[in-house]
């Protein structure tokens, strides 16, 4: 195959891949979406109509349809014996097949698998959890990496499955990876990098607290939680928001860290300090939205932050000096000269240049209210009664799935990237040749530009080899250079 | 002092209003009034016209009655079941409301304006964050004093007495710190109550609105940050320094407050404070000698709200527009002045696309300039510096609009008038 026909070839297909690319997200936000009219049931079934519903997950539910809405399907099922109430977001849903209502005519047993997101003892409706009783749990599960996996575009689209389900009670669950742009780092590290991804934490937080308290679609404001796993760099600051939270038995809060280094070696330390305290009082501001002790994330930011601790009948007492009695516990010295962690120390977890939670720690310093490692547990530690009910948001799904959309993303911006580079005139050639090669690096460039625009916030540069901002305002800039250069050829024939 | 005494009568009468209202059963707020931004009061309707809806709300355990503008409201529902609110005349009431003369509706219009309701505007100092986009929010480039200053015509039409500065900026350019400052001292102040509502005020948006006495905030709010650089991280020294340093006192003074303060914002000095057990007062010291260290010598002070409360720098810390009326002690609320609310978000959002045009454009022009200054023949030439004139003449129409735009690019006048003369030259080459 001629070069030129190859190229042809490439660019068709990455039209189509570019296209497929950004028709997935807009379906995915029509899910997520709702309005007043779209709340309201559209069926409201008087008699009997049995329906299997299918989940994308593979799951399948048989039961008696009671009412359909654009987002909503509620019907009856019955699970250990006992009939139920329950309600699916669509977004969930991949068909629901009406079944003859003589072949079935009573609601068979749910072989709904329990969600892999939640170690739950207690299914979705229990049998002592009749619809209309007990509160309406929503978990929002965030996984992977923090700023990828769960960014501001997706979480919006949960934000509105949330007005869906109208909870009682919002539980997030924080159980993410410890990575930096797909590189993995041990419990032990700090990722001073998690402060570029702080944005991200503080629009997630202005949307599920600021802008929930003010919603009117959300009459009644759910009680929040967050409940942590692992919520280390970047993933630290969002749990603080919440005035409740709790650890698993393993959980882990921190590895922020060395905010007092960042631009070190750039200008004048006078400006350092202005760009470092800015940080930090953003980073303080999650903790006084959450009604938390701003010196534990003081203690988790700066290296050169000393911070003590001692315990009056139990209650933590903050101390900004080395501890100066046997009841005083060091949390974090100031890291300098000999105080500095050894790496022997850091290895074996005793370093104490900057803070990282534990759950017994975070306990006793008063910022954890308990520790609980399934859902059972943490509705007993808040005090919720234990016929709650676990609603069928969307949330891992639609996070899933712009996990998914990013991958592929990259996957494609990567090959369109190549391809461009790939795009050359072979000499001899001549004007029909060259406009052709602009032609076809200008179409390459156009695929790319709506990706980059799409799915910026979450892209990780290294696999893309390019800053996503940076190379959309680059795109244009190539285009009108190619558009000059077509002109500056064309005159010159 | 007139003022004083105003707001005194309107918060006693405020007072005895809540008092009058607590014997009201829950039941009976079944009433709402949608707003045209989503917020829905519930309540109970006490009157409506065709200008004002009057509605008794409760807001964290207070009772209070909200007389909102009709040109907020999207809807009003009432509660049928509910005799009380009105709704059983609603139909006579609504042909009545038909029939008034202009006349009629101007009394009416005129009434709420003397209703006793204090009468709030609020004015975004850069984006809110709850738009949940990005505009960028730049002193000096999309928040003007200029903007800001022809908003005053609009708010004293719609008769505002408070004007809340709701601050959500990350700084920007020194130079339009100083206007500002004058605009809310000489222009603002004395017109208004001024105060300042802060998500994020940071450096310039920090300086510009200092003059400003009282400060509230949002509970994850800042501010401070306020040192002056520019490049890669080169701080602002010498004279200049002396300069910022030295205005910056002056604006202290406008707010009636300690020049210790914004020096530890600005350059790395220690700072402390002494509150006195007896009366609260804060006493501030640029040392250590003072019982509480606010800023240690090497770092650079930014204050949270909670800071902020602890050191009385801040009057209060409100969430939301109705428990900021709480705290500034504001009895029965109008929220008005949409018009100059509306033309300050207008020009945010203008400045701000028309900023990322400016910056397209100048790169788009570069290229043209480039092309042409490469072209072999005059027909190949005049089609770039065609294009160029084009993208010029953009850019100065853009620089019309804002001429901060060149203050981040280095363009001025005069940079304007050396394109003009290259692209002569091309032209005639």
């Amino acid at each position: 195959m001629k070069p030129m026909t190859r190229w042809a070839m490439a660019a068709v297909l990455g039209l189509a891949l570019g296209a497929a690319a950004m028709t997935a997200p807009t379906a995915m936000a029509q899910t997520g979406k709702s309005d007043a009219k779209k709340d309201q049931p559209t069926t409201a079934a008087t008699d009997v109509k049995p329906v299997l519903i299918i989940f994308r997950n593979g799951n399948e539910v048989r039961g008696e349809l009671i009412s359909e809405s654009a987002t909503i399907v509620k019907v009856r099922v019955e699970i250990a014996g006992m009939k139920a109430e329950t309600e699916y977001s669509k977004a969930d849903i991949l068909e629901i097949k009406h079944l003859p209502a003589s072949t079935d005519p009573a609601p068979a047993k749910t072989e709904e698998k329990k969600p892999e997101a939640v170690k739950e003892t207690r299914p979705a409706t229990g049998s002592n959890a009749q619809a209309g009783e007990g509160p309406r749990v929503y978990v929002l599960d965030m996984r992977g990496e923090f700023g990828r996996d769960v960014s501001i575009t997706p979480m919006q689209e949960v934000y509105e499955d949330i007005k869906v389900q109208q909870p009682d009670v919002l539980v997030m669950r924080f159980d993410h990876e410890f990575t930096h742009q797909g590189e993995d780092k041990m419990d032990i590290e700090h990722d001073q990098g998690a402060f570029d991804q702080m944005d991200t934490a503080r629009k997630i937080a202005d949307l599920l607290y600021q802008k929930m308290s003010t919603d009117s679609s959300i009459p009644k404001k759910p009680r929040m939680v967050s409940w942590i796993n692992k919520a280390m760099g970047s993933a630290a600051f969002l749990p603080f928001a919440a005035k409740d939270i709790y650890f698993t038995s393993e959980g882990l809060l921190g590895g922020i860290g060395y905010a007092d280094t960042l631009f070190a070696g750039r200008g004048d330390a006078v400006v350092r300090e202005k760009q470092i305290s800015l940080r930090l009082a953003r980073a303080f501001g999650f903790a006084e939205q959450g009604g938390h002790d701003k010196k534990i994330m003081a203690a988790m930011c700066r290296a050169d932050y000393v911070l003590s601790v001692s315990f009056k009948n139990g209650t933590p007492e903050f101390l900004d000096r080395m501890p100066e009695s046997a009841d005083e516990i060091l949390l974090t010295d100031d890291g300098k000269d000999d105080r500095r962690d050894a790496i022997q120390d850091i290895i074996r977890g005793r370093g104490n240049d900057v803070l990282t939670l534990n759950a017994e720690m975070a306990f006793r310093l008063g910022l954890s209210k308990g520790t609980a490692d399934t859902l059972d547990d943490l509705m007993d530690r808040m005090g919720l009664p234990r016929n709650y009910q676990v609603v069928k948001g969307a949330a891992t799904e639609i996070l899933k799935s712009w996990s998914r959309q990013v991958a592929q993303a990259e996957e494609n911006f990567t090959r369109l990237l190549q391809q461009y580079l790939d795009v050359e005139v072979r000499q001899p050639a001549g004007y029909r040749e060259r406009t052709e090669a602009r032609g076809r690096r200008k179409s390459l460039l156009k695929q790319m530009k709506p990706l980059l625009a799409r799915y910026a916030e979450s892209i990780n540069p290294q696999r893309i080899r390019a800053y996503p901002e940076n190379f959309i305002q680059r795109i244009d800039l190539l285009i009108t250079e190619l558009d000059a250069q077509q002109q500056a050829d064309k005159d010159r024939r | 002092m007139n003022r004083f005494f105003r707001m005194m009568k309107a918060a006693t009468a405020a007072l005895v209003v809540a008092g009058a209202v607590l014997a009201f059963s829950p039941e009976a707020m079944a009433d709402k009034v949608v707003l045209k931004d989503g917020t829905v009061h519930e309540g109970t309707i006490v009157s409506e016209t065709e200008t004002f809806v009057r509605i008794r709300i409760k807001v964290g355990g207070i009772q209070s009655i909200l007389t909102i503008d009709k040109a907020e409201v999207n809807k009003v529902e009432r509660d049928a079941a509910n005799p009380a609110t009105g709704s059983t005349a609603s139909a006579p009431a609504e042909k009545a409301e038909k029939d008034k003369t202009k006349e009629e509706k101007k009394a009416e219009s005129d009434k709420v304006l003397n209703s006793g309701a204090t009468r709030v505007a609020i004015l975004n100092f850069g984006a809110p964050s709850e738009w949940g986009k990005d505009v960028n929010d730049m002193v000096g480039r999309e928040i003007t004093a200029e903007d800001w200053r022809r908003a005053i015509p609009l708010l004293e039409k719609d008769k505002v007495q408070v004007v809340v500065v709701r601050i959500h900026s990350g700084g920007g350019a020194l130079s339009e710190m100083e206007p500002f400052q004058k605009l809310y001292q000489n222009e603002y102040k004395t017109r208004f109550r001024t105060v300042a509502w802060v998500e994020s005020a940071i450096s310039c948006a920090a300086m510009s609105p200092w003059p400003i006495e009282e400060w509230y905030f949002l509970p994850n709010g800042n501010v401070g940050a306020c040192t002056g650089w520019s490049g890669n991280l080169v701080a602002v020294k010498g004279v200049q320094l002396e300069m910022v340093i030295a205005l910056m006192e002056k604006a202290s003074a406008w707010g009636k407050r300690s020049p210790f303060i914004m020096k530890a914002m600005q350059i790395q000095v220690p700072l402390s404070a002494t509150i006195d057990d007896v009366t609260g007062e804060v006493h501030w010291f640029q040392d250590n000698t003072g019982q509480n260290q606010v800023n240690p010598p090497d770092q650079i002070l930014t204050l949270t709200a909670q800071d902020a409360m602890r050191y009385k720098f801040g009057k209060g810390i409100a969430a939301t527009k109705e428990e900021l009326a709480q705290v500034m002690g504001l009895g029965e609320v109008v929220w008005a002045g949409q018009e100059a609310s509306k033309y300050i978000d207008d020009q945010l959002k203008k400045s701000d696309s028309a900023h990322r045009r400016w910056q397209t454009v100048y790169q788009q022009y570069g290229i043209q300039i480039q092309f042409a200054s490469q072209a072999q023949d005059a027909d190949e030439r005049g089609g770039f510096i065609g294009k160029a004139r084009r993208y010029l003449e953009e850019l100065r129409s853009l620089f019309k609009l804002n001429k901060n735009f060149g203050m981040f690019t280095g363009i001025d006048q005069e940079w304007f008038d050396q394109q003009e003369e290259l692209i002569k030259r091309l032209s005639r080459r």
